[in-house]
């Protein structure tokens, strides 16, 4: 006959290994998805050998709501496509620098760009499909006003580089997605326009009909 | 356990809320002239049946709250182990009573935190449904200062008169100017109760579906006072209500006071002598 408080010491031991177990496979998981989330295992056409260039990214601000535009030389690829990728990947690294006004997680963010010919437009202009990485998406601010800025930026900073450009749709991991943090929309296009903003004051004279 | 409309569904019912407005409140019977009656028919004839109500454009008493996020939708984390969708509901609710004693009737599309999340386009077909004044959507997040007020970045639209139907992914766009008008009432309010104010032009899901004027409010931190903050929440729940009273005031004043149309003058009767005989008047007939 076992005694009673042996069979409880057993069990309660039981009990330890079982839950020490569930939390080290928990644990093994989070640090593996972290670890996918920050690979990026996609390489971008390298820029070794080409010139730098000029280009212009539209910076944003939390402080005061504002988009500046700002010059920086980069070195880019050719193709229009990973041109536009490798641009975007560097203005959103902005962001994750200390100090950034508009602070945003470091990591990967766009997977592609894609220009595409604009089917609702009989003439010129040609649309851009800007794929971002659900890594991205689900570790950027959640705001209306945080989200919109860094809308607006990547807008400013294409329609900069691609003026032959005049719309913009988002997706995330190639699939359509409701917004991009939880408020702004990414359920629809975007024209392609200067966006450089400072925040507007309310006027009396607005108010009336 | 709510029924979710499909999407379709709601775009009918929004097809149809816009129609009816448009339609005019004359039916064609109702418009039809009267026709001359005998005096030998003056029996008793059936009653007409009565025009259908037109229904109003909208109700000037009535606000509509839309506390964002809710169920497993918890919104931006907020510090404190706060949830968006918490903060959203409790200022909803702080708001809710502080309108309501501005002569407001409320409508909120949530009062508690639901077992399912609520779509973008179910909180849209209930601000379409009922017609409010005004309809307001809450947000809160950690970033940024002060208050943020949103309208949506839809185009208006260049024609002034309203189209019959209105597309529901740009229904917005008929009511943007007076939205822009409603912005800048709160944002008066708030900046002359000294809360820094932001205003933006944004697509936050359901604003662009909304036929009523619209913004978002998003409360933001200021200068280290979050917005979980009871005494900051009630000082821009007060701006906000008293900017909803003077929005009132100038876009939809009481009956009473808008002028009423002068009448047309009423024709004056013809006596019956007076009347000309319809011998005179008919050629050929026995003089």
């Amino acid at each position: 006959m076992i005694p009673r408080y042996q069979r409880i010491l057993f069990w309660s031991l039981v009990s330890g290994i079982l839950l020490m177990g569930a939390f080290l496979l928990r644990g093994c998981q989070q640090a593996h998805k972290r670890l996918i989330a920050l690979n990026n295992a996609t390489p971008i056409a390298a820029p070794t050998g080409a010139a730098t260039e000029e280009v212009t990214l539209y910076l944003a601000s939390d402080a005061d709501a504002s988009i500046t535009a700002t010059t920086a030389q980069v070195a880019l690829p050719q193709d229009p496509g990973l041109r536009a990728r490798a641009l975007l990947e560097h203005l959103l690294a902005q962001y994750a620098l200390p100090g950034s006004a508009h602070p945003i997680q470091s990591g990967p963010a766009v997977d592609d760009v894609f220009l595409l010919p604009n089917p609702a437009d009989t003439g010129k202009g040609r649309i851009a499909v800007v794929n971002l990485r659900s890594s991205f998406v689900d570790n950027h601010p959640s705001g209306v006003e945080a989200e919109l800025l860094t809308l607006n930026s990547i807008i400013g900073t294409l329609h900069a580089a691609l003026p032959e450009v005049s719309e913009v749709r988002f997706l995330v991991d190639g699939q359509p997605h409701d917004t991009l943090a939880g408020h702004a929309s990414l359920a629809r296009s975007y024209p392609l326009t200067d966006t450089t903003a400072r925040a507007v004051a309310p006027s009396e004279a607005a108010t009336k009909p | 356990m709510i029924q979710r409309p499909s999407p379709n569904a709601l775009a009918a019912s929004l097809l149809l809320l816009a129609a009816v407005p448009c339609s005019g409140a004359q039916t064609p019977a109702a418009s039809a002239p009267p026709t001359a009656t005998a005096p030998t028919q003056a029996a008793p004839q059936p009653a007409a049946p009565a025009p259908p109500r037109t229904l109003p454009a909208f109700y000037r008493n009535l606000i509509l709250l839309d506390p964002a996020h809710g169920g497993s939708d918890t919104g931006a984390h907020l510090p404190d182990n706060a949830t968006e969708k918490g903060v959203t509901l409790s200022f909803a609710q702080r708001l809710r009573s502080i309108i309501a004693a501005q002569g407001f009737t409320v409508v909120s599309t949530r009062d508690t935190d639901p077992p399912a999340d609520l779509p973008a386009d179910q909180r849209a077909g209930t601000a379409n449904h009922v017609r409010p004044l005004a309809c307001i959507l809450l947000h809160a997040t950690a970033t940024g200062s002060g208050v943020h007020i949103a309208s949506s970045a839809l185009t208006p639209l260049d024609d002034a008169t309203p189209p019959r139907a209105l597309p529901w992914q740009t229904a917005q766009a008929a009511s943007l100017p007076i939205s822009l008008r409603l912005a800048n009432e709160i944002g008066l309010a708030l900046q002359n109760a000294h809360l820094p104010v932001v205003l933006l032009r944004a697509s936050v899901p359901p604003i662009d579906n909304l036929i009523c004027p619209a913004v978002a409010i998003e409360l933001a931190p200021s200068s280290d006072t979050p917005v979980t903050d009871a005494t900051y929440q009630q000082h821009i729940a007060e701006a906000i209500a008293s900017a909803l009273a003077s929005f009132r005031t100038h876009n939809a004043p009481p009956p009473a006071a808008t002028p009423a149309p002068t009448p047309p003058p009423a024709p004056k009767p013809i006596p019956p002598a007076a009347a000309p005989a319809p011998s005179t008047a008919t050629p050929g007939a026995p003089k």
